[in-house]
C-alpha cells in the first residue's frame, strides 16, 4: 500500500538527491598504535557480562588480569600492621555491632543493616568506601573474647545467574541471609566466633594473617580460609561491584548504595590515581612532562577512579576524561577507558588502553 | 543544505504578488456563520444556540487560514489548550485545563479514535490530518454519559465531511514549510507536504470521497547535531541527535455515503502510516576486531506506526424512533527497529525489530431517541461496547522482571456501556438535560457518569447555560504495571488501582448581537470547575528497609476556570479576542511529603484578525495566543526530606499569520505564512527537579522557532 502512495506522490513531488557534506561533523576515524588494551579477546578481564560475578584484579606492569568469584568469600581479616576485618561490599554485606558480647544469644534480623535503604544511618554498617582501614564497619577490634561485642552481619546479596535485559545489569540477587559473629584480636592472629541468628550454637576460628597480602579471606560457605586476591603488590586496581555511598539531588547522603562497573585501585598497596579532563588527543599528548608541569594530585582514595569513568543512565564512557594511576613501586600509568559493552550490547565488558609514562 | 530564509521569503512574495492582475470580482470568502450545526453531544444535529453544552467549533475555514495539515498545527490557538511535545518518542499531545492527554478524549465523527496505548486519549494530534475536517467541535468539561470514560478535561470531536456541493471536488495541495530556519527544498530539510483529494457525488444517494496526504518533517536540530554528527568533548554543548524527531507520515482516507429519506449510512476507511527516526545524543566508542580501529555508534531506533481505522455509521428512522448507530474496528501498532548505527562509515549492524505498542479496538455505539412525538421533550437511550486489546513492550515503559529482564504485557480491556439522556424543554426558552451512564468494566468495578444541564434563553440574543458531569479516568500501563526492582529501587505500579472519579461544573453567558450596520458580535463568559479525586501517583508507600514507590490513588486535584471570547464580523473584518484566567490546586502526595494545595494562578490571552479584500480576493490572518507564566509545586532534590518547592514556568506567546490569495476563480489558492512569529523554542522553567539518575532541566521544548510556509492549492470544481 505504502509503495503506490509514494508512487503517486512521487508524481507531484520533484525529488532530487544529493550527498550530504557533513564530514565537519564526524570526527575522523581513530586508531590505537601505543600502548596495551584490556578487554580484548586475547586479553580478556573476565568480569563475567551483566551478573559481573568476578572481581578481576589487574596488574598492569604485568599486563595480567585475574578473575575471583566475588561470592568466594565474605570477611577480609587484615595481614598489615594492623587489625581490621572488612566485609564483601560487592555483596551488599552490613553488619551492626550489637551490645552483647554473648555470641549464644539467638538474634533477629534487621532491616535497616542493609544497603540500599537510602537513611544515612546505614554508612555505619559498611565499610568506609573510600578504603580506609580506620572506617570499616567492625571498627577497632578487641583485645579479647570478653570484651568483643556480638555483630550482626548481613551477608548480602547472592550473585544472580540470570541475565538481564540487554543493556542492564542484574548484579543482586537473593538474600545470602544472616549470620552472627564475634571478632577479637589473639596474638598476631585473629580469633572469631560465628553461628546463624536463630541457635545459640556457634563455630570458632583462628585466623593468620598471610604475609605479602592484603587480607586473609574467610568464607562463611566453606567455613574456612579462601585466596580470594592477589599479593599485594601484584594488582593496580580491582573492577568489581561495590558499595559507595550515594547523595541525592541536593546534594546530602542518602547513605550506602550498590554500584555496577565500579573500579577500586589497591590503595592499601600505596596505588594511587587521579583523573585528568580531556580527549583521546589529550591522553595520546599526555607525557611525564605534562603531569609534572600540571597541577596534578594523586588520591589515596580506593575510589579515584572508581565510577568517574562511566555513567550507567544512560550507559555511557565518559569520553572526555583520562585517569594517571601509580603502581607501589612508582610506575606511572595513563589509562584510557573505551567501553563497557562488548559488541552485542552486553554490559560487563569494560575495555581500556593503558600506557606507561 | 541550508536555504536562506531572507533570501527565500521575497522570492515568495514577488510570486503571489505578480499575479495580483488576475484577480477576479467573485467574492471567495464564505462570510463568517455566527450560527453552526453541533453534533457533539446532542441528540440531534442542531444548532449551537439550542445546545446545552457550551459547544465551540473550530471551522474548516479556520484551519485553511492557519495552514494546518494536522490537530496540532491549529490547537495551539486556543483558550485553555496547550500542546505538549514529547521530544522522545516524536509525539504530540494535548492538555487542557492543565490536565494530560490521559483526561481528554478525542473522536472522529463521535467515535473515539485509537492511540498507541488506548482509545480516545493519549492522542498524537499530529496524527490526525485535517483534510477531510468538516469542523472540529469542543467541548469543555466532563461528558462521561455521551462518550464515556477518559473524558474528564472535555471532548474534541472531529467532524469530517460528508457531502460536497458540486458534482466533483478535486484538490491538489503543495505545501512547503521551514523548520525554524532549516529548510531545503522538496526533501531533506522543513517540512514537505503533498496531499490529493477527490470527492464525486454520484446521485442524490451516493457520495464517495477519496485523500492521500503526505506529510514529510525533516526534524528540528535546533541545537543538537543531527544524525551525521559524533559528539566532540571539546564541544559539550552540543550533542549528536534531533529536537523535534524527524518523521514521514502518510495519510489515506475513503468514505462511501449513501442517503435516501431520512436514511444515511456512510462507511469511512482510514489508512495511516508513520516512519519517525530517533538519533540517539550518545555515542559509543567500539574497538574493532584489529584491536587497531576505533568506530563510534550510536544505539538509534526506528518507530514505525501503522493505524487503521474502519468506521460505519447508520443513521435513520425504524418504529417511528430515530437511530444511530456506528461500528468500528480500529487498530494502531508502533513497531520499533532499534540498530547500532556507525556514523562514520555510515553503516547500520545489529538491527532487530519488535512490537513496541498496539492498540486493537472493537467498538460500537447506538442511540434511539424521538420516544416522545411531543415537541419539547426528547428521549435518548444509547449503548457504547468497547472491547480493547493492548499490549506494551518493556521498551515502551518500565516493565522489568525481578532479574532487570523485560517483561512485556498485554490486557485486555472491555467496558459495556448503557446511558441514557433526556432534553426537556420546560418551557420555550428553557432547557433541561439530565443523563446518566452505567459501565460494565471487565478489569475495573463498574463505573457510573452522571450529567445535568440547564439552557436558558433570556432574550435578546442572550444565553445562559449550566452544566454538571461526573466521570472517570481508568488507570493506564505505566500506572498499572510498571515493574522497576533492584539492589536499590523499588518502584511498582499497582494492578488494584482504581479508576479516578472526577466533577465538573461549567456555567456560561453568551449574548449575540446584529445591528443594522452589519454588525455582528458575539460575546461570551463563562465559569467552570473540576474536581478529581483519587488521583494516581508514584508515591513512597514504605521507607524500611528501604524507599518503595507505587502508584497510588492518593492525590487531588481542583481547578477553576473564567473565561471570556468576543467575536467581531464587520464588512471585511473578523476578529475574535478571548481571556481565561485559571487557578490550579494539585495536592500532590508523594507519601513523605504533600504539595501545598493553595490555587495556582495562570492567565491566557487570545486574539485572531481576518481581514478580507475583496478585489484581490486576498485574505489576511494574524493569529496570537499568549500563554501567561504557570506556576507549579515541584519536588526538590532531597531523597529522605524532600519538600515542595514552587517553580515558574516564564510565560510565552505564540503568532502565526497568512495571507491567502485566490486565483482563477478561486480554482488556485495561494497562502504563504509564519508560524511561531516570536520564534519560541524552548521556555525556561526557574526551579529543577529529577530523581536519583535524572539532572535537572531548566528547557521545556514548546516550538521549533519561526517558520514560514507556502501552500499551493489546486481546486478543480465541477
Amino acid at each position: 500500500m505504502k509503495k503506490i502512495i509514494i508512487l503517486s506522490f512521487a508524481m507531484l513531488s520533484l525529488v532530487a538527491c544529493s550527498d550530504e557534506d557533513t564530514a565537519d561533523n564526524i570526527a575522523p576515524i581513530q586508531t590505537i598504535s601505543e600502548g596495551g588494551l584490556f578487554g580484548t579477546t586475547e586479553n580478556p578481564l573476565n568480569l563475567g557480562g551483566p551478573n559481573q560475578q568476578n572481581q578481576v584484579y589487574v596488574n598492569l606492569s604485568e599486563a595480567a588480569a585475574l578473575p575471583v568469584a566475588r561470592e568466594s568469600w565474605d570477611l577480609g581479616f587484615y595481614s598489615g600492621n594492623d587489625f581490621r576485618v572488612v566485609i564483601n561490599g560487592s555483596l551488599l554485606m552490613a553488619v551492626k555491632q550489637l551490645e552483647t558480647t554473648d555470641i549464644t544469644v539467638r538474634q533477629h534480623e534487621d532491616a535497616s543493616v542493609a544497603v540500599g535503604t537510602f537513611q544515612v544511618e546505614n554508612l555505619a554498617y559498611v565499610d568506609n568506601p573510600n578504603g580506609s582501614l580506620s572506617g570499616t564497619a567492625f571498627g577497632t577490634l578487641a583485645t579479647s573474647e570478653a570484651e568483643a561485642k556480638v555483630y550482626l552481619v548481613n551477608l548480602g546479596n547472592q550473585v544472580p545467574d540470570t541475565a538481564p535485559a540487554t543493556g542492564s545489569v542484574n548484579t543482586a540477587g537473593d538474600p545470602r541471609g544472616w549470620k552472627k559473629v564475634k571478632i577479637w584480636q589473639d596474638g598476631e592472629g585473629y580469633k572469631m566466633q560465628y553461628g546463624d541468628i536463630d541457635v545459640s550454637e556457634y563455630t570458632e576460628v583462628a585466623i593468620a594473617k598471610t604475609p605479602g597480602y592484603n587480607h586473609t579471606f574467610f568464607s562463611f560457605t566453606t567455613g574456612g580460609i579462601v585466596n580470594a586476591e592477589p599479593e599485594a603488590d601484584k594488582w593496580d586496581m580491582n573492577f568489581t561491584t561495590f558499595t559507595n555511598e550515594v547523595f541525592d539531588n541536593d546534594g546530602a547522603s542518602a547513605g550506602a548504595y550498590f554500584y555496577s562497573d565500579f573500579i577500586v585501585t589497591n590503595t592499601k598497596a600505596g596505588v594511587t590515581a587521579l583523573k585528568v579532563e580531556g580527549d583521546v588527543a589529550a591522553y595520546e599528548t599526555f607525557t611525564m612532562e605534562t603531569l609534572n608541569a600540571g597541577d596534578y594530585t594523586f588520591s589515596d582514595d580506593q575510589r579515584a577512579i572508581g565510577a568517574n569513568w562511566r555513567n550507567v543512565i544512560p550507559v555511557e564512557v565518559y569520553d572526555n576524561v583520562f585517569f594517571v594511576l601509580k603502581d607501589g613501586a612508582g610506575n606511572m600509568y595513563k589509562i584510557k577507558f573505551i567501553s563497557m559493552l562488548n559488541t552485542d550490547g552486553e554490559r560487563g565488558f569494560p575495555l581500556f588502553q593503558y600506557e606507561l609514562l | 543544505m541550508q536555504i536562506n530564509v531572507r533570501v527565500l521569503l521575497p522570492v515568495l512574495f514577488i510570486a503571489t504578488f505578480a499575479a495580483r492582475a488576475q484577480q477576479t470580482a467573485q467574492d471567495s470568502v464564505t462570510a463568517t456563520k455566527l450560527d453552526e450545526v453541533v453534533v457533539t453531544g446532542q441528540i440531534e444535529p442542531q444548532s449551537i444556540k439550542k445546545s446545552v453544552f457550551n459547544v465551540k467549533v473550530i471551522s474548516a475555514e479556520d484551519i485553511k487560514r492557519q495552514a494546518g495539515n494536522n490537530l496540532a498545527d491549529v490547537l495551539n490557538q486556543y483558550l485553555n489548550i496547550t500542546i505538549q511535545p514529547q521530544s522522545g518518542e516524536g509525539r504530540s499531545t494535548v492538555s487542557m485545563f492543565g490536565l494530560d492527554s490521559q483526561y481528554l478524549k478525542v473522536l472522529v465523527d463521535n467515535v473515539p479514535l485509537v492511540s498507541d496505548t488506548g482509545l480516545g486519549n493519549n492522542i498524537d494530534l499530529t496524527q490526525i490530518n485535517l483534510d477531510d475536517v468538516q469542523q472540529i467541535e469542543i467541548i469543555e468539561g466532563s461528558m462521561g454519559v455521551t462518550h464515556g470514560a477518559n473524558a474528564l478535561s472535555g471532548i474534541i470531536n472531529i467532524i469530517t465531511k460528508k457531502s460536497i456541493k458540486n458534482k466533483w471536488e478535486i484538490t491538489a495541495t503543495v505545501q512547503e514549510e521551514t523548520v525554524g530556519e532549516e529548510y531545503s527544498p522538496l526533501y531533506d530539510e522543513g517540512r514537505h507536504i503533498q496531499a490529493l483529494r477527490v470527492a464525486h457525488s454520484i446521485n442524490d444517494n451516493w457520495f464517495v470521497a477519496v485523500g492521500a496526504n503526505r506529510n514529510d518533517f525533516e526534524g528540528y536540530k535546533g541545537e543538537f547535531g543531527g544524525k551525521e554528527f559524533t559528539n566532540n568533548p571539546n564541544n559539550p554543548e552540543q550533542e549528536r541527535g534531533y529536537s523535534w524527531l524527524p518523521k514521514e507520515q502518510y495519510f489515506t482516507n475513503a468514505l462511501v455515503r449513501y442517503q435516501k429519506g431520512s436514511t444515511r449510512l456512510f462507511y469511512k476507511f482510514d489508512y495511516f502510516n508513520e516512519n519517525i527516526d530517533f538519533y540517539n545524543s550518545v555515542t559509543h566508542e567500539e574497538l574493532q576486531d584489529d584491536n587497531i580501529t576505533k568506530l563510534i555508534y550510536a544505539d538509534d531506533r526506528r518507530y514505525f506506526t501503522e493505524k487503521i481505522y474502519n468506521h460505519l455509521n447508520a443513521v435513520g428512522k425504524v418504529f417511528g424512533l430515530d437511530y444511530n448507530a456506528s461500528v468500528s474496528y480500529q487498530k494502531q501498532q508502533r513497531d520499533v527497529e532499534d540498530f547500532k548505527y556507525y556514523i562514520q562509515t555510515d553503516t547500520e549492524l545489529n538491527n532487530t525489530e519488535e512490537t513496541y505498542q498496539e492498540t486493537e479496538v472493537v467498538y460500537s455505539t447506538g442511540t434511539v431517541s424521538n420516544f416522545f412525538k411531543k415537541e419539547g421533550v426528547d428521549l435518548q437511550i444509547g449503548y457504547e461496547l468497547v472491547n480493547t486489546s493492548g499490549y506494551s513492550s518493556a521498551l515502551s515503559g518500565i516493565f522489568n522482571d525481578d532479574n532487570q529482564g523485560d517483561d512485556d504485557h498485554e490486557k485486555r480491556i472491555e467496558n459495556y456501556d448503557v446511558f441514557t439522556a433526556a432534553e426537556i424543554n420546560i418551557a420555550p426558552k428553557f432547557s433541561i438535560r439530565p443523563g446518566v451512564r452505567y459501565s460494565f468494566q471487565s478489569k475495573f468495578d463498574d463505573q457510573w457518569a452522571a450529567s445535568m444541564g440547564f439552557r436558558y434563553l433570556l432574550g435578546k440574543g442572550l444565553e445562559t447555560r449550566l452544566s454538571y458531569g461526573r466521570s472517570y479516568r481508568t488507570p493506564n500501563y505505566d500506572e498499572l504495571y510498571t515493574y522497576l526492582v533492584d539492589a536499590n529501587h523499588n518502584l511498582q505500579g499497582n494492578p488494584d488501582l482504581v479508576p479516578e472519579s472526577g466533577h465538573s461544573l461549567e456555567t456560561s453567558i453568551k449574548k449575540q448581537t446584529f445591528f443594522d450596520s452589519g454588525l455582528q458580535l458575539s460575546n461570551s463568559l463563562s465559569a467552570s470547575f473540576i474536581s478529581i479525586d483519587d488521583r494516581i501517583e508514584q508515591a513512597v508507600v514504605a521507607t524500611t528497609p528501604s524507599l518503595r514507590y507505587r502508584y497510588i490513588n492518593i492525590s487531588s486535584y481542583k481547578m477553576w476556570n473564567i473565561a471570556t471570547t468576543h467575536r467581531l464580523v464587520y464588512k471585511n473584518w473578523q476578529a475574535k479576542l478571548g481571556a481565561s484566567i485559571m487557578g490550579i490546586s494539585r495536592a500532590i502526595n508523594t507519601g513523605l511529603v504533600t504539595s501545598d494545595d493553595k490555587y495556582l494562578i495562570n492567565y491566557q490571552f487570545n486574539a485572531n484578525v481576518g481581514y478580507n479584500i475583496p478585489k484581490w480576493n486576498t485574505l489576511l490572518s494574524l493569529y496570537y495566543k499568549h500563554n501567561g507564566e504557570q506556576q507549579q509545586y515541584v519536588q526538590d532534590g532531597s531523597l529522605t526530606n524532600p519538600k515542595f518547592i514552587l517553580s515558574e514556568i516564564e510565560s510565552f506567546g505564540l503568532m502565526d499569520a497568512s495571507i491567502r490569495k485566490s486565483f482563477f476563480k478561486n480554482q488556485f489558492d495561494v497562502t504563504l505564512g509564519a508560524r511561531n512569529l516570536l520564534d519560541v523554542v524552548n521556555i525556561q522553567s526557574s526551579v529543577a527537579s529529577g530523581g536519583t539518575h535524572t539532572t535537572g532541566n531548566t528547557n521545556i521544548l514548546m516550538g521549533y522557532g519561526r517558520s514560514y510556509f507556502l501552500k499551493l492549492s489546486y481546486n478543480l470544481n465541477f
